[in-house]
């Protein structure tokens, strides 16, 4: 018995870092996070804690103090993809919990380091995500079409986004859009830069993509900037 | 070989009898349920993944839960109605009821992986996703892993012979065999003698459930790919059948 132990003990790889090294973020949740990880349940409680962060994020941000003038109502339409800096001040710590309680849980780093990115705009927070996500992911540094390397394109395109290089920033979210991984989220933060920066052209591809989506919100949000931007568009034409 | 199986099928209808059971596959039916609108509020981002998840912990709880609940309270019950002695007289010895005890315990948790698992398969293809071997892997380690803590369950309540103690001290087993890496890193890092080998005594003894656990990654090939089917396997029947022979030998000696 002891012997076929000491065999499975050098044989097993374990996904997970040891708890000394990964320090939960919320300490609200430790009660439910820690009971996950002792009852071997890390993923179905990484799960709830996915489904809390998207509520924060998708609720209304209060942690500023400060009055938000949006509509309250379509707020949880738009937040995905408006630029809101300086809010959502526990975004980070929301994303640290999840991947911190499942380190393989490759969808969380792209929408997190996105997100903090370019729509609440603290890309430090993004780059911070994206490192531990790095650290989690190294076993798949041999193949290039890994998440590790997905996450290492993310990270260029924040280093682009902070050195001002926004063409070269552009092309990098593009690779990543088009490698058909990328959240929906990211897909739009691409065509709303596009549009940003005067490419209609190409915003509007992006949009007709997500027109066809599952996600009724994006569809909505895509009829709306499809017609705006075709607006523009017969308006330049007219010019 | 006649008699055990008659044993075993006996076990099995006794546990399908109990209310408990009944009670338990009810809630484990509704918690899978809500695993549905725990879904729908993940909205599009993942949700696949949540309903698996969801699910496969569900089933996994369930079939503990029931073991535990029911390898005490029948085991016990026997003894106390006394009819293990209708049980225990010529040609059953009691090495043979013990062994068709666990196996029919096992049976049962089979039979509920199977039917959890259909009823989970419905809603992940009403909902139109599609499941991979992974998925099948997992509910085969779920079937191991409770192999384990029934062979635990069985030599506890012979030993303690109180239902509650046995439960809680097997749950307690169950929580701590998914903590052996913490423990193991508190070995490496003690510098006392004594401590660390008393430590090292509790890490072989409890039973290693992250061996079996690959419902945390059974999406991530490279990790699966480092478990070895053999080692595991041979872990499983040695650690079985120590406890097995351990609760029996406790057993013959026991004044019914």
């Amino acid at each position: 018995m002891i012997t076929s132990r000491m065999l499975m003990d050098q044989k097993l790889v374990s996904p997970f870092v040891s708890l000394k090294d990964t320090k939960l973020p919320l300490g609200k949740f430790f009660v439910l996070d820690s009971v996950g990880i002792i009852l071997g349940l890390r993923r179905v409680v990484s799960d709830i804690a996915w489904i809390q962060l998207l509520q924060y994020y998708g609720s209304e941000p209060k942690e500023i103090g400060e009055e938000d003038n949006d509509d309250t109502h379509n707020h949880f339409l738009e937040h995905m993809t408006k630029i809101q800096p300086g809010k959502y001040k526990l975004l980070l710590n929301y994303c640290q919990r999840v991947v911190r309680l499942d380190h393989l849980f490759s969808y969380v780093y792209f929408y997190g380091s996105s997100a903090l990115a370019w729509n609440v705009e603290r890309p430090d927070e993004g780059l911070q995500l994206i490192e531990e996500g790095k650290r989690y992911l190294e076993y798949q540094k041999n193949d290039p079409n890994t998440d590790y390397w997905d996450l290492i394109r993310y990270q260029q395109a924040i280093y682009y986004k902070l050195g001002g290089k926004y063409k070269e920033m552009l092309d990098e979210l593009k690779d990543i859009v088009d490698r058909g991984k990328a959240p929906y989220m990211v897909k739009a933060i691409l065509a709303n830069l596009y549009k940003k920066f005067g490419e209609y052209e190409k915003s509007l591809e992006i949009w007709y993509e997500l027109l066809y989506c599952d996600d009724p919100n994006y569809v909505s949000r895509a009829k709306k900037q499809i017609t705006e931007i075709t607006a523009i568009l017969k308006k330049n034409v007219k010019n | 070989m006649k008699t055990v199986l008659s044993l075993i099928l006996f076990s099995i209808k006794e546990n399908f009898k109990t209310k408990l059971y009944l009670v338990l596959l009810l809630f484990s039916l509704i918690m899978i349920f809500i695993g549905l609108l725990l879904t729908g509020l993940s909205g599009f981002e993942q949700p696949q993944r949540v309903l698996v998840d969801t699910g496969i912990a569900m089933i996994e709880l369930f079939c503990i839960l029931v073991v535990l609940l029911n390898s005490a309270g029948l085991l016990l019950q026997d003894i106390e109605s006394k009819s293990i002695h209708l049980l225990l007289s010529k040609p059953v010895s009691r090495d043979k009821y013990v062994v068709s005890k666990y196996l029919g315990l096992l049976g049962v948790t089979i039979i509920n992986v199977c039917v959890m698992a259909v009823f989970h398969i419905i809603f992940l293809k009403i909902s139109k996703w599609s499941i991979d071997i992974g998925y099948f892997m997992t509910l085969t380690t779920i079937i191991l892993k409770t192999s384990i803590i029934t062979a635990i369950s069985l030599f506890l309540v012979l030993t303690m012979t109180s239902q509650t103690a046995a439960v809680i001290t097997s749950l307690l087993l169950w929580i701590a065999g998914h903590f052996l890496t913490e423990l193991k890193f508190m070995i490496d890092k003690i510098n006392i003698l004594w401590v660390k080998i008393l430590l090292k005594i509790i890490y072989y003894l409890i039973p290693n459930f992250q061996y079996f656990n690959i419902k945390d990654f059974f999406e991530e090939q490279y990790f699966v790919s480092q478990l070895s089917i053999g080692y595991s396997i041979l872990y499983l029947i040695s650690y079985i059948s120590v406890l097995m022979f351990l609760t029996i030998q406790i057993f013959k000696k026991k004044n019914l």
